[in-house]
This record gives C-alpha cells, structure tokens and sequence, in this order.
C-alpha cells in the first residue's frame, strides 16, 4: 500500500509536466485558471502523500522500505537500478518539497497573473518537484544524478525565466557553468564506485566498511569528490558567486531555489552519505572548513549590500556554510533541523521581499527608519581606517570575481595562442595546396 | 537487384518529386524496405557478385535507419530554402553505398568517388571565388587517400580485398592493417591530427551535403565491422593514446566552439565535440561500446535537427553572429524549444538518449582507463556548456523589434522533428528495450 502511495507521489509531477508539454506542441488552449487550479490541486495531493508519510515516519514507526523497478540498464558488470528507499531523511526532504512548492504555486496565482510565462513556470516547477522527489528518495548514486540534474536544468532555465532581456540570460549561464563543473564531481564519483565496487547502491557503499573509505586512496577520492559535487547547488566557496545574481528570475522561483530546495541539495547529498565521510576526519575538515569559511565570507560581503534579494542570498550562503559545519562536528540531526528551519524562513522572507519596501515606504510610523541600522559592537574595536578598507574589499566580493575573470581571460590568451601556432599549420597547407598541387 | 530496385526507385522519386519530398520519401523508403527485409530474414547478401558484395547486416542497418531518420528531420529547412541539387543525389546515393558495401574494395570505392566529388566542388569553388577555404580539406585528404591506398594495398597483398568483411581471415589482422585501418577510421572521423578538414568540408557546403556525407560515419562502419571484434592485437598503450587523442579533439572543437561567435561554426563544433566523445567510446569495453551506438543514434538524429533549425533560421532572419543575444525565442517559441529539447538529447540531460548513452560510455571506459575515463566527463561537461552558450545567444535575450524576419515556424514542419524528439526521449525514458535490441549487434 505504502509502495502503491508512494509512487503515485512520485509520479504525478512527472506525468503532469510530460502533459504540459504535448499541450504546448499540440497548440491547446490551457486558461491560467484551470492551469493554475490543477497545478495546486496536484500539489496539494501531493503534499498530503508526504504529509501521511512522514506523520507516519515521526509518530508511528514505519520501517524504512528498499522500493526498486528493477534494472535500468543493464549490460555485463554495469547495471543501473532503479531503486528507493524511503527512510527518515529522503521523506523530510520531500515533505519540505512538496509544503514549499505548495505554498509558492499559491502565491504565484496573484504574483504571475497574466504573466506570458506562466505556463513554462508551472511545468519547471513539476519537472523540479520530480528532480527532488528522485533526489530524495534514490538508493543509488547513479539514480541520485538524474534528479541532481533536472534540478539543475530547471533552475538555469527559470533564472532565464524572462529571456527577453539579456541580464537574466547572462545570470543563467553564469549558474550554468558553475553548475556544470560541480556536476563532473557527482559523475565522476559514481564513476569510480562503479569502477571499485561494481555498485553504486547506497547500502552496498556503506557495507564495504570503514576500511575501504577511511584509508583507501579510491574512497577518499570519492568522497572529496561528492564535497565538490555539492559546492555549486549550494553556492559555497569557491561557487558563491552566480547566486546573488541568480535572483533575476521571478521571486517565486527565487524563493524556491535560492532560498529553500535547490541550495540545501548540497548539505542534502552530504546528509545522504554522511556515514561515509564520517569515516576520514580529513573529509570532515574539508567540509567544516568550507563551511565555515563560506559562512564568514558571505557575512562580510553581505552586510556591504543595498538590495534586499542579495542580502537574502548572502545569508543564505552563510546559514548553508553553517550548517556545513554542523555536518562536520556530527550534528547530522541539528543540521536536519537547521536545514528545514532555515529553508522555510528563507521562503518566507524571500516571498515577502517584493513588497517589503513598498510596505515600508507607505507605513508612515516606519517612513524615516528604514535603512536597518547594520553594525556589530565587535566592528569598534577597529580603527577606523582598517574598517574603511575592510568594507571596500568586501564590497568588491575580495575580488573573488575579478579573480575569476582574471583567470578566465589567461585560459582564453593562453588558447588563442595555440590556435594562433595552429594558424602556421594552415599556411603550410595553403602553400602546399597552391604551389605543388597548383590550385590557384 | 536490391540496390537495383532501391536506386530506380530513389531516382523515379526524385524525377517526380524534386523538392523535400524527396527526402521525406526516400529516407522512409530506406527505413520501411530495411526492417521488412530484416524481417522475412533477407538480411544478408542483398547482391553479389565476384566484386560487388553489398549487405543489409545489423550494424548497416542502424547506420540506414539514423540515415534515413537524418533525411527526413531536414524537412523544416528542405521545403522552403533548398532544391536539392544532383551533387546532393550523389552524395545520398554514395553514402547508401558506403552504409551497404560488404567487402573492403566497394567500400573504398564508393568512399574514393564520393571524397572525389567533394575535393572537385570545392576546386572549383576555390578557383571560381579566389578563396583559399578548402585547402586544408585538399591537404589532409591527400593524406588521407595514401592512407586509404596503403590499407587497399595491404589488403589486396593479404587476399581480403573482395572478401565479404565476415570471412576476411584472421591472419589478415596483424598489427600493420590494424594500424593502418585504425589510423584512416581516425582520419574519417577528423580525430587530431587529421582535424583540420572538417571546418573547410562544413563551412564550404550546405549543411545538407555536409550531413549525408556525415552521416555515413564511414570511419565507425569501417571501425565496427573489421578492427573492433581484433582490437586486441593493437595493445593497450595504443588504445590509450587513441583515447587520449580523441579526448583531445573534443576538449578543442568545444573550445573553438566556445570562443566562435558565429551561429553555424559554434553548433559545427559542437556536433563535432560529440562525434569525437562517440570515437572515444569505441576504445573501450563492451559497456561503452553499446553506449556508442546509442550516441550514433542520438548525435545522427539530433545533429541534423539542430542543423536544419539553424539552417531555417539563419535564412529567415539574416543574422548569422551570436555577439548580441538574438532573442529568437520570441518569434520562434516551438522551434527553440524543440533546439533546446535536441541539445538536451546530446549533452547529457537525464531523461533523455544522451543521458544514458553518457552514463554507458563512461562507465565502460572507466573499467578500462580508469583516469582517461574521467577526462570523458571533462570533455562532456565542456561540451554542455558550449550547447548552453549556442541556445542562450540563440534564442534568449533581447529581440530587436526592428530586425525583420521572414517566415513563421509551421506546425506541419515540426511535425518530422516532434516525431524524432519523441523517439529520443523515449530511448532515455527506456533504455533498457534499445540495450536489448542493439545488444546483438554489438556481441
């Protein structure tokens, strides 16, 4: 029965984008209210699954139950299965997926009415809710990957959500790249796992013991691999800078990815294989390290913003850095915690920042304070001087971008240089074409 | 008298028909009359004499039907912009010789003609428009026609020149022959050193004719049909360093592509990025082997839909540099979603062919090169972004009110590539039923 209720909850996402877009080719007229009335109607069921699944997780001992499809692929050694497992964790995640997409198709009934893009936002946001059920529920690395990158996928494409100006295109690609190189973390780790362990299976991993990940050179690989699979959907260092520029689609979506399902992915996919990485302290140090190194990071860099979305977003890096660190003291439950907690705060006041400054500016008792009085008591023991200079740096990101385009710019003289020595090669060509064939 | 019947039927059609019927046509025609035959289990030796030995066999049965597939996704650009020319019907035929030739003298003689009518149109091009575009073309296929007659002559030494390619001895595939044969698949196929034709080849034809020359992949027939089931007399350092060289063409053909501004030359190289990850999979175990086909399937559909798309709109809005964002998507919203739905079937996007065929070929070379097997993931990964920066350029951004374009995107003309997007997604959707049918073929 819990398989039954299960795969319904996984499935409706999916059918109902795959529906979305055979309307789109098909030329159907869809009105916004029934589009919209479906969407939350099927949100709404979905989130009642997760709900029942969870209640039953929390207060009545379900037993955590292995689910497969069987195989995938399946060729000689290599075989892609398709397997669930619905335990404590992945059900908490889905729980957050489903209450928060909810909440947010509610709120983009009013915010994108008559919007031309309405239609494509409902449609992303089921092919991500499916992107994260996967994520939350596979048994495999292999299977992990596929709902890691249709969430990518989806949310490139709702950064570029108003394609019609170039800003937000520039922004998505930006997200794009970091994404795609934190992808080769996730790809190549499940690589090797099936390279060494002829599995990717979660259980059969965790079953080679302490050995093989503790002290093996192939299992720390693999698990600094994961660490830098998960640095990019999280936005930590060195991946924080596309996220405050990611805010150029619509709040919704925003709220959605920045501030509480896509960006937690990463200390997700961490929870996930926490009994792995736990077994080298030097894994944990990395992690903590990241983490806390972000968290201060985009603290700084922050507090020397204007705008009420980049402030979000740096927060947000810095709440996921934290919980990072929790990750690596052990915390693993306070991080669960800290991460549901934190992911329906962001929305909240991510959803809330449209109009928070209007509501300000019309509020006559609050009219004259609304710049937020932002300095710490820790800030006068500097001078003053050092606390100018201080600013400026972080203003500038510590010249994180510059560094990057810096570096861009070199690999980009340093290719053109060789194509450049390529150059010689043609000419020689067109020596030997003209003067010994005698083509002219 | 299957050829026979086949090419008086192509040409009657053609007669009759001379627009993009023709390919709609044709390319059906292929496809139905390949699976009835292999059906009633015609499938070997459709003719033969002392000479000519053609035959419908697994592996040239794939290559027919992504051929045949190919012509028919080229409907959207074929109807309004192009007549096909008999230069075209020459390349269509040659490459249905190439795709069916049974013994390695018809192979290379269809091989020879068609290289032949290429390196003639591009001379008179060359004398006709003073341009020096073609050159390295000429250069490298100089070389590679003394590669290509070393290995006829090797073969001719050794007896194995009219035998049909199942009954060519063992003792024929010694380290020379299967160097040799190695080294023109690798030219075939443009694979570092012999990169430098296919830039001159692509950006001096239409890409009609660039693709059904393409399309063949005479390199993997030659490859898959005589050198793979022997590899194992090259050595594994030689394998490597193939490996290596075909990482190597791709890491650069993502990067021109990267650093190119202009429409047609990113997506070339993109399409060539992928064909040289297909060639990198060959070098592998039976796991990568079967995930190359797959991206034979998934590159041979999609390349060519994304061409056509290209080709449509490059003539109906005359802009043919990404510097500005174009912002086509507003004009042409079905069109660059089907462009970025073929993309997504060529990089790597769950749910879609090319997610499985990734998830095949790296796992299988990772068993076998386990380091050289993760630089694959590299080379993907730079391939993903450089589709991402062709779509975004493309189709996003700010549309200029101003800019004038000529015609709208018809549903009747979606219609072949809905059909083929379908297919592909399907293939990543169930993976499992396309392993099964191709495993066959690849044991």
């Amino acid at each position: 029965m819990i398989q039954l209720i299960f795969y319904t909850m996984v499935s409706i996402p999916l059918l109902f984008a795959l529906t979305l877009g055979l309307i789109f080719f098909m030329n159907l007229p869809l009105p916004e209210k029934i589009l919209s009335l479906v969407a939350r109607w099927l949100s709404l069921i979905v989130f009642f699954i997760s709900t029942y699944l969870l209640i039953g997780f929390l207060f009545f001992n379900f037993e955590p139950q292995s689910m497969s499809l069987g195989h995938w692929m399946h060729l000689k050694s290599f075989h892609f299965d398709i397997d669930f497992k619905l335990d404590r964790l992945g059900i908490l995640y889905a729980f957050l997926t489903t209450s928060l997409i909810g909440i947010i198709l509610k709120f983009s009934k009013n915010y994108l009415h008559r919007e031309a893009g309405y239609f494509r936002f409902i449609l992303l946001m089921n092919l991500l809710m499916f992107g994260l059920f996967i994520c939350s529920f596979s048994h495999a690395l292999d299977l992990f990957f596929v709902g890691w990158e249709l969430v990518g996928t989806t949310s490139v494409l709702l950064i570029s959500y108003f394609y019609d100006k170039n800003q937000p295109v520039k922004h998505a690609f930006k997200a794009l790249v970091s994404y795609r190189i934190c992808d080769i973390g996730i790809l190549s780790a499940s690589a090797l796992a099936h390279y060494s362990l002829m599995t990717t299976h979660f259980d059969d991993v965790i079953s080679q013991g302490p050995t093989f990940w503790g002290h093996s050179s192939l299992g720390f690989i693999i698990g600094l691999l994961l660490i830098f699979a998960s640095l990019a959907k999280a936005g930590q260092f060195p991946f924080t800078s596309w996220l405050p520029t990611a805010m150029e689609g619509p709040t919704p979506s925003s709220a959605i990815f920045y501030g509480a399902l896509s960006i937690h992915l990463g200390p997700f996919l961490l929870l996930r294989f926490y009994p792995l990485i736990s077994e080298s302290y030097f894994l944990l140090l990395c992690i903590g390290s990241i983490g806390l190194f972000s968290a201060i990071y985009a603290t700084l860099v922050g507090r020397t913003r204007s705008d009420a979305k980049t402030m979000l977003a740096f927060a947000t890096i810095s709440q996921v850095g934290i919980i990072y660190f929790e990750i690596s003291l052990g915390l693993v439950e306070l991080a669960e915690f800290h991460l549901v907690a934190h992911a329906f705060l962001r929305t909240y006041q991510f959803l809330r920042s449209a109009s928070l400054i209007q509501d300000f500016f019309n509020n006559p008792t609050v009219r004259d304070n609304i710049f937020v009085k932002r300095s710490l008591s820790i800030e006068k023991f500097f001078p003053m001087s050092f606390r100018r200079r201080f600013y400026l740096h972080a203003l500038h990101s510590f010249h994180l971008d510059f560094l990057t385009s810096r570096l861009l710019t070199f690999t980009q003289s340093s290719v053109s240089a060789l194509f450049r020595l390529e150059n010689l090669m043609l000419e020689g060509e067109k020596f030997f074409v003209k003067n010994i064939l005698r083509i002219k | 008298m299957f050829i026979f019947i086949l090419l008086v039927l192509f040409f009657l059609i053609a007669k009759l028909l001379p627009k993009f019927n023709l390919f709609f046509i044709s390319g059906f025609l292929i496809l139905v009359v390949s699976y009835v035959l292999l059906s009633f289990g015609f499938a070997h030796e459709l003719a033969r004499s002392e000479y000519f030995n053609f035959d419908l066999n697994p592996v040239s049965l794939v290559v027919s039907l992504v051929f045949s597939l190919s012509l028919m996704v080229s409907l959207i650009s074929t109807k309004k912009f192009f007549t096909p020319t008999i230069y075209t019907k020459q390349l269509i035929i040659l490459s249905v010789g190439i795709i069916l030739a049974n013994n390695l003298f018809v192979f290379f003689l269809f091989w020879f003609i068609q290289r032949g009518f290429i390196m003639r149109q591009l001379i008179e091009k060359m004398k006709s428009k003073s341009t020096e575009l073609g050159s390295s073309f000429i250069f490298q296929h100089t070389i590679g026609f003394s590669i290509a007659g070393y290995f006829i002559y090797l073969s001719l030494m050794k007896g194995a020149l009219f035998l049909p390619f199942n009954k060519i001895p063992m003792e024929f595939f010694d380290s020379q022959t299967m160097l040799t044969g190695l080294i023109f698949a690798f030219f075939s196929h443009g694979v570092i050193p012999f990169h430098r034709w296919l830039p001159d080849f692509l950006f001096t034809q239409n890409w009609l004719d660039a693709s059904v020359t393409l399309m063949t992949r005479s390199g993997i027939l030659i490859f898959v049909q005589l050198i793979y089931p022997h590899s194992q007399i090259l050595g594994g350092d030689l394998k490597l360093l193939f490996v290596i060289l075909c990482l190597l063409t791709s890491v650069y053909w993502s990067v021109k592509g990267l650093m190119d501004v202009k429409c047609l030359k990113s997506l070339s190289y993109l399409v060539l990025a992928q064909v040289a990850l297909m060639m990198t999979a060959l070098q592998g175990d039976h796991v990568s082997l079967m995930g190359a086909y797959m991206q034979l399937i998934a590159i041979g559909l999609s390349a060519p839909a994304m061409l056509a798309i290209q080709s449509f709109l490059e003539r109906s809005f005359p802009l043919t540099s990404m510097a500005p964002y174009l912002g086509l998507a507003k004009i042409y919203p079905k069109l660059s979603t089907l462009f970025c739905l073929f993309g997504f079937t060529m990089i790597g996007v769950p749910l879609t062919a090319s997610h499985v065929v990734e998830d095949l070929i790296i796992n299988g070379l990772v068993h076998d090169f386990p380091v050289f097997g993760l630089f694959h993931i590299l080379a993907s990964c730079l391939n993903g972004i450089l589709f991402f920066r062709i779509f975004f350029r493309y189709f996003l951004g700010e549309f200029h009110e101003a800019r004038v374009f000529y015609h709208k995107e018809d549903e009747f003309e979606l219609f072949p590539l809905l059909m083929v997007i379908i297919f592909l997604i399907l293939m990543g959707l169930f993976p499992f039923a396309f392993i099964k049918f191709l495993n066959p073929l690849v044991a």
